[in-house]
Order: C-alpha cells, then structure tokens, then sequence
C-alpha cells in the first residue's frame, strides 16, 4: 500500500497533531470532536493553512510544491461552497474557463451530477437552488476534474440522511473506479461504518 | 469686467460664521463629528494661509527647484493620506502608488502645460496649482479604488476560497476585483464631467472669474483640467491597482491578502 500523505510533528499555532498517514486509493474518514483540528488537517494538506512540521505528498515536502499545482492534485470542497448566480452549466463553463481547461461534454457533466443525485436541466439558475442541491452540484463540478485526491469536508452538512448515503456512495464508488484517494472528514456515525476503508481519530 | 473685490480679513471672519450653523446641525441631529469640523476648519485655514505665503514666496523667487519640491510635497502628503485610510497595503504597493500618482503628474504637467500651453514646465505659476488640482483629484480617486476594493475582496471571501481551492491561479481570482476598483476609482471623475457648467461650476474657473479671466478663457481652462484630470485617475489607478496587486500573491500561488480575508 503507497502511502500518498504523511505527515511527521505537525502542529499549527492552536493545534499539535498526531503523525497522519493517508493510503492511496483508499476512502478515509477523519473523526474527531469539534475543535480537533479537522477542516485544518484539509486545509494544510492543499495548502491553505500555515503549519510547523513535516507533510509529504508522494514523498516531496508540500512546502516545496507550487501551491496551484497541489492544489489541482489535492482538491478541497470546503464546508460551504460557492457558485455564481449562473445556469449549472454555465457554472461549470465558468470554472473550466478560469481553470484553463478545456470543458467537458454536456453528458459528463450529467453523468457527475447524477452521481450527487442532481436530476434535471442544466440551464437551472444555480442561485434557484436549495441549499444541498447547490452543495451537490458543486460536489460534482469539482469530481469532474478528476483530481489525484479528493477531499470533503462534511459533504452531509445540507444533506438529509437517505440523500447523503447515496451521495458518498456514489462518490467513494466513482473515486475507486478513478483510481482517487478520498478523504472524508464527518461527524456522521453512519456514513463512516459504512464507507470507510481507513480511520484517522484526531 | 472688473478686478476681483479683495477680501479684508474682517470679512473673511464672517464667512467663518457660516460653520456655525453647520455645528447646529451637527448637534442637532446628533452626529458626533463637531471636532471634525473643527479641526477641519483650523487645518484648512492654517494649510491655506501658509500654501498662499510659500506661493507668494515660490512666485516670486522664480526658481524652478521650488517648483520641484512643492510638487514633491504634494505628492508625499497625498500619498500618506492615502495610506492612512488604507492600512492594508504592504510596502511594494505603497510604492507603485506612489510611483504611479507622480508618473502620472509629471506626464500631464509636460503634456499641458509644455506642449499645449508652451510654458516652461518649471513655471510654478502654471505648474504648481494645475498640478495641486490633479494631485487632489488623482488622491480621492485613488482611495475610492483601494476602498473598494478592499471591501470587495471581503465581501467575496467565500468566492476566493473556493477558487484557491480549486487551483485558480491568484491572478485570476484578483483580476476581476481591480478591474472593480478602477472603475470605482473613475466613476466620480467621470460623473463629475457631466455635472459640470450645468449644476456646479468647479472652483477653479470661478476663481479665474473673479479675478477677471474672460468666461471663455475660464472655461477652456477648466475643460483642459477636467480632462487631465480623467487621465490622471485613469492612468494613476490603473497603474497602482496592476502593479500592485500582484504583490498580494507569490510564484508559489500564495495569496497574501489582509489579514482579515
């Protein structure tokens, strides 16, 4: 098993952690009580937070990768998300565009959202939304890019229970076929015994 | 047309009066910004009154390095005020400001007052208020800007969050922010050009009057300064606001924005 993250004496001005292992190509799901240090664990690990300490992504310290680059390798869907007061497709036009990438066929982009269990028009003004609703479409926007690992935290936030099953169901199902690492972070006793391959308790 | 009524100092004291009223109203509605107005008042008096004697002096001196100076002067002091509003900004972009709001100036006095009037540029009689008025307009647009967009990027937050995360590079996320702001920063000047001769007469060209200017002289005056003045905040802004906001990021694709973003 290659272990794609590995984190050695990490601490951030708050918080010192325990050293972290994430395997590839696995599902991992990171518990803790509030204030452990979840999200910040996610934000360190694509570069968003300041820390002491070692990580490594694929053994090269992630200080010393350029952060956009990282960034595109180690996606992060935060807790709350944002979309432009645009169509779905037009959102997604929006982020390929700013991304430099060239955009995905119109039934990729239905063949995402229906993994988030998005039915329907694309040509939906997203500000129409319900709050889960906008929360899944960009779930799926950003499973679209394919990115080396994927990371969600609280992807059930907006969501009701019999929904976000099926959702991380089908995300972990879609990262497993992709060959993406997938790191969860979620208060949700459920979705871990169910989907989890790992558990990191902070 | 007669010479100007030359005004004693007794009768600039019942000018003065006039804030008296204006206090009332302060108190009356209950805005706490009567020691505003003071100091406002007591800065005004005392930084005209000693801009008057350093001109007096500067005119009929005649030498061109106190023309360089007052300018110079000028420019620091609008430049702190800008700064003072805007705590923000890290020490590069002050520079670019700075640098911006001088180029700019330089460029119209030489435009203006060298190659369309063909005056010496050196000249303060010409030099110093033409460049006093772009100086004051170029500062208030530039703060206007700067303001903006730092409250833009505030009230953006979520939405850079979210495309840092999704490895949008910073300038891309930025861009569309200082295009705002230089906006911001044109807007009043822009406005102000369609307002002008029909609801305010701009202060200068009344001056001129006064003094016995010919209505028409005045006024192709006063339409060169409003031009210049366009260009100026034009120019000044979107040198400062392009220059400067890639100081708020690195090669690496480290965003420094302020601490509160």
């Amino acid at each position: 098993m290659i272990k794609i993250i590995k984190t050695k004496n990490l601490e951030t001005d708050f918080l010192k952690y325990k050293d972290v292992i994430i395997d590839e190509n696995k599902t991992t799901f990171i518990v803790g009580v509030s204030g452990a240090g979840k999200s910040t664990l996610l934000k360190i690990f694509n570069g968003t937070e300041k820390f002491k300490g070692e990580v490594t992504y694929k053994e090269t310290y992630i200080k010393d990768e350029n952060y956009i680059k990282l960034r595109r390798k180690i996606m992060l869907i935060g807790q709350q998300c944002f979309l432009y007061d645009l169509t779905i497709i037009e959102n997604f036009k929006k982020i390929y565009e700013l991304r430099d990438e060239k955009m995905i066929s119109e039934d990729k982009v239905n063949k995402y959202l229906k993994m988030t269990c998005i039915e329907g028009s694309l040509n939906r003004k997203c500000q129409d939304l319900s709050g889960g609703e906008r929360q899944r479409v960009f779930i799926a926007l950003m499973l679209s890019f394919k990115s080396e690992v994927l990371m969600i935290d609280e992807p059930t936030s907006a969501l009701d229970n019999e929904t976000a099953l099926k959702v991380v169901g089908n995300i972990k199902k879609n990262c497993k076929e992709e060959g993406i690492t997938l790191i969860v972070v979620s208060h949700d006793e459920e979705l871990v015994n169910k989907y989890a391959d790992e558990i990191v308790r902070l | 047309m007669d010479g100007v009524v030359e005004i004693s100092v007794m009768q600039l004291g019942k000018v003065y009066l006039l804030l008296l009223l204006v206090l009332y109203v302060l108190s009356k509605a209950k805005i706490k910004e009567s020691k505003l107005l003071f100091i406002g008042s007591i800065r005004m008096t005392v930084q005209l009154f000693l801009a008057g004697i350093i001109l007096t002096e500067i005119f009929k001196m005649d030498k061109w390095y106190f023309t360089v100076i007052y300018l110079m002067v000028m420019i620091t002091f609008s430049s702190r005020r800008i700064f003072k509003l805007n705590k923000y900004l890290n020490v590069k972009f002050k520079i670019y400001i700075v640098g911006s709001i001088g180029l700019s100036v330089i460029f119209l006095i030489i435009f203006f007052v060298g190659y369309v009037l063909k005056v010496d540029v050196l000249n303060p009689q010409y030099t110093i208020p033409i460049s006093g008025m772009i100086v004051g307009s170029t500062m208030n647009g530039i703060m206007l800007g700067l303001k903006g967009f730092k409250n833009t990027l505030e009230k953006s937050k979520l939405e850079i969050k979210t495309l840092i995360n999704l490895g949008v590079t910073p300038k891309k996320i930025l861009k569309p922010y200082v295009n705002d702001a230089i906006e911001m920063a044109m807007i009043p000047t822009l406005n102000s050009m369609v307002s002008i001769g029909l609801i305010t007469l701009p202060g200068m060209m009344t001056g001129q009057i006064l003094a016995g200017t010919l209505p028409i002289t005045a006024i192709m005056y006063q339409i060169s300064i409003m031009i210049m003045l366009c260009t100026s905040v034009t120019i000044s802004i979107f040198g400062s606001m392009n220059l400067g906001y890639k100081t708020l990021f690195n090669e690496k694709g480290e965003l420094f924005l302020f601490d509160e973003v």
